[in-house]
């Protein structure tokens, strides 16, 4: 690197450095800490709309109402290398661009049956996303699944998690219709 | 010198002193304060109260913050601990963390350690099977090892006498590899079981399927209603404390019996450091104790020293018990302290899928599963390696869950039950051979926060044991075919020693002083007054889970001692 180039890209970074604070106050604050992600408003945005998308409220709660949108990303926070952490912003970052290019829709700008048909097709061209793009947008969907299914709601009111299930284990009983084993 | 103060001597003189509040410790604490000794049990850790201090034990799935995984921050820096299947969200406050007390592995070994009053106790498996006469007379028939000096006989009446306390389930089977003992009502087989077991007798001669005998409380007779402790309801929860007292642990048995009879002292938060030798009586009057938290150094004497730290704790101790008689470590003058560790090999595992039996399933959940006892060179040296390996047995059907789909449909089929296939797994306990290349020693260059020096863990698997996972890969495989078991799975985790969590040895029993340590009843050869009945006595290691020998030989060796108090003090 010349000194040339080195100076030219030091101006560019201090000019970001200088910039940067004024673009930090139109971004909308987080609603949650997250040590380890920078995380934006919009991203959080991009996470809620995903949730709602792919487990919607209907006469029972959705994913987003049961906040499996904030599981995931304190999920993504606490529990991944940081490797993983770099490739799931970026992926978190490409995904609209990935959704423009493969749909000619933004996900983001689109309507809620809009946003379905876009993570039918996301979720059929998984290979065509890009490996950021694809492992961000199936650990989101990971974490959701998993965020809904572990509520409050879900296991006391669609699949019933016995905290004390009692002493009566049968080894071998009948299979009936509608069996919940869970 | 500090405490020259007579008074003060007095406050800290007992009849007996129990290092370590563990599955065995409990056990030494029970038997000597229900005889009338005053007892001291001093434990490193902090206290934890049967139902006060078992912060998760009412936790709700949703109330976890990571639905049970461990944060990726905590896992880097305890990469050892992290490995254990139990480490969890839910338990992970009864673990020692990698970072806490750091030990020096010469050869990879993963030391699971809980320092808390109760030990692992909270923690264990809840495995409850006895060791048979061919286990006992294993290391003479087969020419490793010493000789144990003392046979099922010995210890058939302290199983039962442990048993009938602890509460343990199971059927009486019948089989003379694995006695039966003292029996609560037997938790069910699973269809795919039952079948299993069958084929396994029709097949086989000498292979046997039981259900596993467990320490859960299936039918509390008023012994257990006396200890405060009601029916199991297979909550599966057991690792973060049972509000039940369903399964066994120091905490909710012994410890608070022991603290009925008014005979206790417990003291949390006691590092010991050494146990103290009296070089002119010839026998070991005391311990030397840190203070976990303020470091500061108390001695505790007693004429009777039960040793209970935990298998590889009990080493470290022993070995840093030094005196002008005793150079090397306590007890230690034929230098084979710390020599001839061993441990479980649970390498291999094999699943499968079975066809049959698609109308009925199970219903409800268990803490155990089933057992299939060894069956290799029971009677007789019948493969190129040597002993053999029990197995862990397992079928069930499960609900799974269909997650394909966006939007409404993802959602219904979420709400829907599935219920899979049949799935069978097992998995191998292979006994090891203890060696004297598989030793702890103490790394004096290094010491711990208390002034301990560090333990050095050189323990490897040998030829024996690569034999033995691939004698149980092809066994099992023959067996599940031959069931008609489909979709065939077999792994080698290639888990480093300890991860079993069965580690033992080191301070073996024997019947001569020159090739052991401790005698029949578990006292140190050379210094009568102190026994050590934790994994660290065991001269051989059979399949069995061991926790349930370690506390009939404790419950055996303090009636030794009591009954032989005047000769040993």
């Amino acid at each position: 690197m010349n000194r040339r180039t080195l100076l030219k890209q030091l101006a560019v970074s201090s000019a970001a450095a200088f910039i940067l604070p004024s673009c930090l106050l139109e971004e909308k604050k987080v609603s949650q800490a997250l040590s380890n992600l920078d995380i934006k408003a919009g991203d959080e945005k991009l996470i809620s709309l995903l949730a709602e998308t792919l487990i919607p409220e209907t006469d029972t709660p959705g994913a987003k109402s049961l906040k499996a949108d904030s599981f995931a990303l304190v999920m993504v926070n606490d529990c991944l290398e940081k490797s993983e952490q770099e490739k799931y912003l970026a992926g978190m970052r490409g995904f609209d661009a990935a959704s423009k290019s493969l749909t000619g829709k933004s996900f983001i700008d689109s309507s809620a049956e809009e946003r379905v048909d876009i993570l039918n097709q996301v979720e059929a061209a998984k290979d065509k996303l890009g490996e950021d793009v694809g492992a961000f947008y199936f650990r989101t969907r990971w974490y959701i699944i998993q965020g809904y299914t572990s509520s409050q709601h879900f296991l006391t009111n669609i699949k019933k998690y016995e905290h004390i299930p009692g002493p009566d284990f049968k080894g071998c009983v009948p299979v009936t219709t509608n069996k919940l084993n869970s | 010198m500090p405490y020259l103060n007579i008074d003060s001597e007095k406050q800290r003189t007992f009849d007996a002193i129990v290092i370590g509040s563990g599955i065995s410790g409990g056990w030494a604490a029970k038997e000597l304060t229900e005889r009338g000794l005053k007892t001291l049990v001093l434990e490193r850790g902090k206290d934890v109260k049967h139902n006060v201090d078992y912060p998760t034990t009412n936790m709700m799935p949703w109330e976890f913050k990571h639905r049970g995984q461990i944060p990726q921050d905590i896992r880097e820096a305890n990469p050892v601990v992290s490995k254990c299947y139990a480490f969890r969200e839910d338990a992970m406050h009864f673990f020692v963390k990698d970072t806490e007390h750091p030990y020096v592995q010469d050869k990879p070994f993963d030391w699971i350690r809980g320092y808390q009053v109760g030990g692992k106790s909270l923690l264990w498996a809840r495995q409850t099977q006895r060791w048979s006469e061919f286990d006992f007379e294993g290391p003479a028939r087969d020419g490793f090892a010493v000789d144990w000096p003392i046979r099922y006989k010995d210890l058939a009446p302290w199983y039962s006498h442990v048993e009938k306390f602890a509460g343990i389930s199971g059927n009486r089977d019948g089989l003379a590899e694995l006695p039966d003992g003292e029996f609560l009502p037997a938790i069910e087989l699973t269809c795919v079981e039952k079948y299993f077991q069958d084929e396994l007798r029709r097949q086989y001669k000498n292979r046997h399927l039981v259900v596993a005998r467990c320490a859960h409380v299936t039918q509390p007779q008023q012994i257990h209603l006396d200890q405060g402790r009601a029916q199991c309801q297979h909550r599966n929860l057991c690792q973060r404390g049972c509000p039940f007292g369903g399964y066994f642990s120091s905490n909710a048995s012994t410890l608070p019996w022991a603290a009925k009879t008014g005979n206790l002292t417990l003291r949390p938060f006691s590092v010991v450091h050494s146990i103290l030798f009296d070089e002119t009586k010839n026998k070991a009057k005391g311990v030397l104790v840190i203070d976990a938290n303020t470091k500061e150094s108390v001695e505790y004497y007693a004429p009777i020293i039960f040793v209970n730290a935990a298998a590889l704790n009990t080493n470290l101790l022993l070995l840093n018990s030094k005196s002008a008689r005793f150079p090397n470590g306590l007890g230690n003058d034929n230098g084979l302290l710390g020599k001839y560790v061993a441990f479980h090999n649970y390498r291999a595992r094999i699943n499968a899928e079975y066809e049959g039996f698609q109308d009925v399933t199970t219903e409800g959940k268990r803490p155990t599963s089933g057992y299939i006892p060894r069956f290799r060179n029971v009677y007789k040296q019948e493969t190129d390696f040597l002993r053999g390996y029990a197995a862990g047995f397992g079928a069930g059907r499960y609900d799974e869950q269909d997650s394909d789909g966006v939007g409404v449909t993802l959602k219904d089929k979420l709400a829907l039950s599935k219920l899979g296939p049949w799935r069978v797994n097992s998995h191998m306990m292979g006994e090891t051979i203890p060696k004297e290349t598989n030793f702890v020693s103490l790394d004096e260059s290094q010491k711990d926060d208390w002034g301990m020096p560090k333990l050095k863990i050189s323990v490897d698997y040998d030829e024996n044991d690569e034999k033995m996972v691939k004698d149980f890969i092809e066994q099992f495989t023959e067996m599940y075919t031959k069931a008609g078991f489909t979709n065939i799975r077999t792994s080698d985790s290639k888990q480093a020693p300890g991860l079993d969590i069965h580690e033992m040895g080191g301070v073996r029993m024997g019947k001569d002083p020159k090739t052991s340590l401790l005698n029949e009843w578990n006292q140190l050869h050379e210094c009568k007054n102190v026994f050590v009945t934790d994994g660290a006595c065991m001269t051989s290691t059979s399949t069995q889970n061991p926790s349930l020998t370690y506390m009939a030989l404790t419950a055996r060796a303090v009636d030794y001692a009591v009954k032989n108090s005047r000769s040993i003090v």
